[in-house]
Formats: structure tokens, sequence, C-alpha cells
């Protein structure tokens, strides 16, 4: 319910809310990956001392428990999220709420396995591509029925009938707030994870 | 009966107030965003409190007499707010590891004595 609020009467303000979240993607990168050269190559600077490998007995997934049971929970939390993100025309949920939990599983994996497990898994580069997609994919729906002749955000004339259009648009405005905000968590997440150890200028 | 009827003003009170000194009287940076973000929670909950109607439903049309539906508007301004606030926090934390590396220090009176031009 307060979704379809969200993404049809405040329609514009939710489209910029994604962007203000993306661009605080963009503010924690900037200050965050200060190497330019870094930066170009999508990569968050890795110090390295920071990369070595700790000691064995001291690593995360040498512990049977945790790894077990982050394994057995991971894909019930991405179903959950994947539950909130469609019931939220109907119930309580959303896309905010849904990439949050979503990036709650990830950032777990990325506790358990290890940051470098996370980012084979889930490059850097194609995060921050994800969280330029959604904006661009809310943006798009607008655009797309500014064509077809209605206003801007204007779902009722996406389709032929004006109900199914209105869902259908919703859902994709949905979406795209989904994949911002993961990538946007799951990012501000590496970023800070990334920087295992902080050198203090003398 | 005022005391206890308002009892979720009394709460939004406290904890803005807790927020805000926070904010202003430590010198810590993480302390001032913790606080920073005690005060966002109470703005949180003083909306979220006001849109709920006792017995209120969710406002979808129902064929009933005498139905009362809570307001979803104050609960879709702050999801738009919480999203806000977690941006917030994320910057101030990069600008927060960013100033310790530059200066070694989070303390905001140590920063005052390295950096006198603050």
């Amino acid at each position: 319910m307060v979704t379809s609020v969200l993404a049809s009467y405040r329609g514009y303000d939710t489209l910029g809310e994604t962007t203000v979240i993306f661009t605080a993607l963009v503010g924690a990168l900037l200050l965050l990956t200060g190497n330019p050269a870094a930066w170009r190559a999508f990569v968050p600077p890795r110090p390295a001392t920071g990369s070595s490998p700790p000691p064995e007995g001291e690593r995360m997934d040498d512990r049977v428990i945790l790894r077990v049971g982050a394994k057995m929970m991971i894909p019930f939390i991405l179903l959950f999220a994947l539950y909130v993100q469609f019931h939220g025309d109907y119930g309580p949920g959303g896309g905010f709420q849904a990439a949050v939990i979503a990036a709650t599983a990830f950032i777990l994996y990325a506790l358990v396995f290890g940051l470098d497990a996370a980012k084979l898994v889930l490059p850097p580069g194609v995060v921050y591509v994800t969280a330029a997609l959604g904006v661009l994919i809310f943006a798009a729906v607008g655009v797309a029925a500014l064509l077809q002749g209605g206003r801007f955000l204007e779902y009722a004339v996406l389709l032929e009938g004006s109900k199914d259009a209105q869902v259908a648009g919703i859902m994709l405005v949905e979406l795209g707030v989904l994949v911002t905000v993961f990538g946007v968590m799951v990012a501000i997440f590496y970023v800070f994870a990334g920087r295992t150890r902080i050198q203090v200028r003398p | 009966m005022i005391v206890i009827g308002h009892f979720i003003y009394w709460v939004v009170i406290f904890l803005m107030m807790l927020g805000f000194y926070t904010l202003i009287a430590r010198g810590n940076l993480v302390k001032k965003l913790i606080g920073l973000s005690i005060f966002q929670a109470s703005v949180f909950l003083l909306y979220i409190a006001t849109g709920k109607i006792i017995d209120g439903t969710a406002p979808i049309l129902v064929e009933r007499p005498g139905v009362v539906y809570s307001n979803p508007i104050p609960h879709v301004l702050i999801l738009t707010a919480i999203v806000v606030g977690v941006a917030t926090i994320a910057v101030g934390l990069a600008l927060t590891v960013r100033i310790k590396e530059a200066f070694g220090t989070i303390e905001e009176d140590e920063l005052h004595e390295k950096d006198e031009s603050f």
C-alpha cells in the first residue's frame, strides 16, 4: 500500500530519493577512493599489507557452523527479499526494503566467506553499473510515459488498460528502486570494507 | 492523563534532545554521527506515530460502516526520510574516514590544534 503511494502519488519524490541515494554513493566513492587511477579501474585501493590472508584458525571461513549456517540462510533471505518486493502492492513491502534485505544476504556472504570471495561473485564494477541502472530504469519509465503522450511518470498511458498499466508501471519503478538501492548498499559496503588498514599521513 | 496520553511525544522529545545533546556536546565525530542518527530516528517516530490511528486499517476501500483508515502519507514520507538518513550517514562516515587519514584523529579539539584555520 505504502509502495503504491510511493511510486504513484509521490513518484517525483521517489525518483529524487533514488537519485539522492545514488549521489550519496558517488560521494562516498569519491571520498574513499581518492586515487584517480584506482577509481578509473573501478577497484577501491587496497593496501598491500591488507590483502595477505590472516593466520590459520582466525579466518571466518574455517568455522563450519558459520559457513553452513550462512549457506542455509542466504537463499531464504533472498527469497524473503523477493517476497517483500512483490508484496509491496498489497501490503507492507516495496523496493527499498527488499533491496536492503537482499543486500543483507550479500553482506552476510561477504562477512563469512571474505570480501575477496564476494567480489568474485559480484565484481565492484557490476555493482556500480547496477546502482546507476536502477535510476535509469526509473527515469526511463517516466520518459516512456511522456513519449506515449502522458505526463512524466503517468503510468496509465503505458499500456492499453489503464489499471494494468498502473500495476506494470509501479512494478517497473519498484524494480528500478530495488536495483539501485541494492547496488548502492553493496557498493558502500565494498568501499568501507575494502579499506582494511588506515594509513595515517605523518 | 495528559502525560500518559502523549506518551509518544515524550519519547520523541527525549530521543530528540538526547541526539541533539550528543551532536553538540561530543567531540568525537563518530559519536556526533550517532547523535545525528538518534535525532533522525526521533523525527521518524513522531511522523509514524501521528500517521497511525487506533483501530485504523490500511487505506483500501472496504464496504463496512464506521471503518477508520490510517493515513499512509506520513509513512511514505518517512520511508523517504529514512533513505535520505542512510545516505547522510554513509557520506558522513566516509568523510570521517578521510579526516582520520588526513589528520590521524577524529576528536574535534585535537583537529583544532592541528589545523588553526577551522
